[in-house]
């Protein structure tokens, strides 16, 4: 099968759509504590936490919900960003791994609480609906939520299999595979 | 049968099936990769660190006295949920009712109520089997909060009968359910033979 991305970006070097030039200075004084540098930090980057949040979510509460809880859980890490890549490429990865932790924490509840019998815990609408394509948001969020992730992961952010293994603890083969059933489910979704 | 599979995996993608992936990771690449949410999370950002920043010290200080390492977090994270009910923090996220997606689901969650029943006795049973495990510290910091919440999951259901429809109530009532949860989950967590993980 055909895979564009591998000739596509990588994750490891992000787009950030705003400067981050300046991160450096702000992430050592938040690092220290200071929390007006954090609201910089924070003002800079929250679009694109938020829009992987959306993406994953089963609604715009919740998108809020992961957002807030990466900002946190990044405020406690900060001490160990070494400054090996960049603030923002570090901030996706902790948004990933803050994502994946959080929906299967919420997952285990919801499952005991909400689903019922042989109903898919997916979405009926997208989250992120703002403009854009919203065919095929509106595909994506009506897939289960491991296809949802990797199809995100992969074909939206740009990451490798061998990353999103890494990230996901997916074997790289059924990462492959969930992108696979994702793309088809994709093509006969949108070709309706 | 497996040699069709055989077959069909080493099948060479055809010309249209290659441009049909090509033209749909196109539209995936092209999606918006930034969105500011609708409102502004920083102060709710701002609560937590300021809570922990607070509260991290003194649960520090508590672990080393009690000397119980597996414990301490348990301890922290009560004494966290205790200062954070008592400060109305756990009740500051303004509810989100112009959203309707949002509205329906917590109404979701609310379907299974005897399933909500059933859990919180489980995780009950689960507190009273493990009680002698804990500090005493630590039971009366759950308990104290247990009782917080029943209590306003009473007053909800009250306000209930003469409002049914009130979906602020509605989300209300999710909430204390769900912090109720979270709470006993985490206290299986805690109780369970491993050390708390390091992340997330």
């Amino acid at each position: 099968m055909s895979d564009p991305s591998t000739h596509g970006r990588s994750a490891a070097q992000p787009q950030v759509g705003r400067s981050s030039s300046g991160d450096g200075d702000l992430v050592r004084r938040a690092a220290e504590g200071e929390v007006g540098a954090y609201e910089m930090l924070y003002r800079q980057h929250v679009g694109r936490v938020h829009a992987l949040c959306l993406r994953m979510a089963r609604d715009r509460s919740e998108a809020e919900e992961l957002t807030q809880e990466t900002f946190v859980r990044v405020w406690e890490r900060l001490g160990s960003f070494r400054g090996e890549s960049a603030f923002s490429t570090w901030l996706h990865r902790v948004t990933v791994n803050v994502v994946i932790a959080e929906l299967r924490r919420r997952g285990r509840w919801r499952e005991r609480f909400t689903a019922h019998e042989g109903e898919e815990v997916g979405v009926a609408e997208p989250a992120f609906s703002a403009g854009g394509d919203l065919d095929l948001e509106r595909a994506i969020a009506a897939l289960s939520p491991q296809a949802r992730l990797v199809f995100v992961l992969h074909d939206v952010e740009g990451y490798q299999h061998n990353e999103i293994a890494e990230l996901t603890g997916l074997a790289v083969g059924t990462s492959k595979a969930h992108l696979h059933r994702a793309r088809l489910l994709l093509r006969e979704e949108l070709s309706r | 049968m497996k040699n069709i599979l055989r077959w069909r995996r080493a099948k060479p993608p055809s010309v249209e099936e290659r441009a049909a992936v090509d033209a749909l990771v196109a539209r995936a690449r092209a999606l918006a990769r930034e969105a500011e949410p609708a409102r502004d999370l920083w102060a709710g950002i701002r609560n937590r660190i300021e809570l922990e920043r607070v509260e991290a010290p003194r649960a520090r200080a508590w672990r080393a006295r009690v000397q119980v390492p597996v414990w301490g977090a348990a301890a922290a994270a009560a004494l966290l949920l205790a200062t954070s009910i008592g400060t109305g923090l756990w009740f500051s996220r303004p509810p989100s009712l112009d959203d309707p997606v949002a509205v329906r689901a917590l109404a979701d969650s609310l379907r299974d109520r005897d399933g909500m029943g059933q859990m919180r006795q489980d995780l009950l049973a689960l507190l009273d089997e493990r009680r002698a495990q804990l500090p005493p510290e630590v039971v009366a910091a759950i308990e104290k909060n247990l009782g917080e919440i029943d209590r306003a999951i009473a007053q909800i259901h009250l306000a209930f009968r003469e409002h049914p429809d009130n979906a602020a109530l509605r989300f209300l009532l999710a909430e204390a359910y769900r912090r109720e949860a979270d709470m006993l989950e985490q206290l299986e967590w805690w109780t369970s033979a491993r050390e708390p993980e390091a992340h997330s």
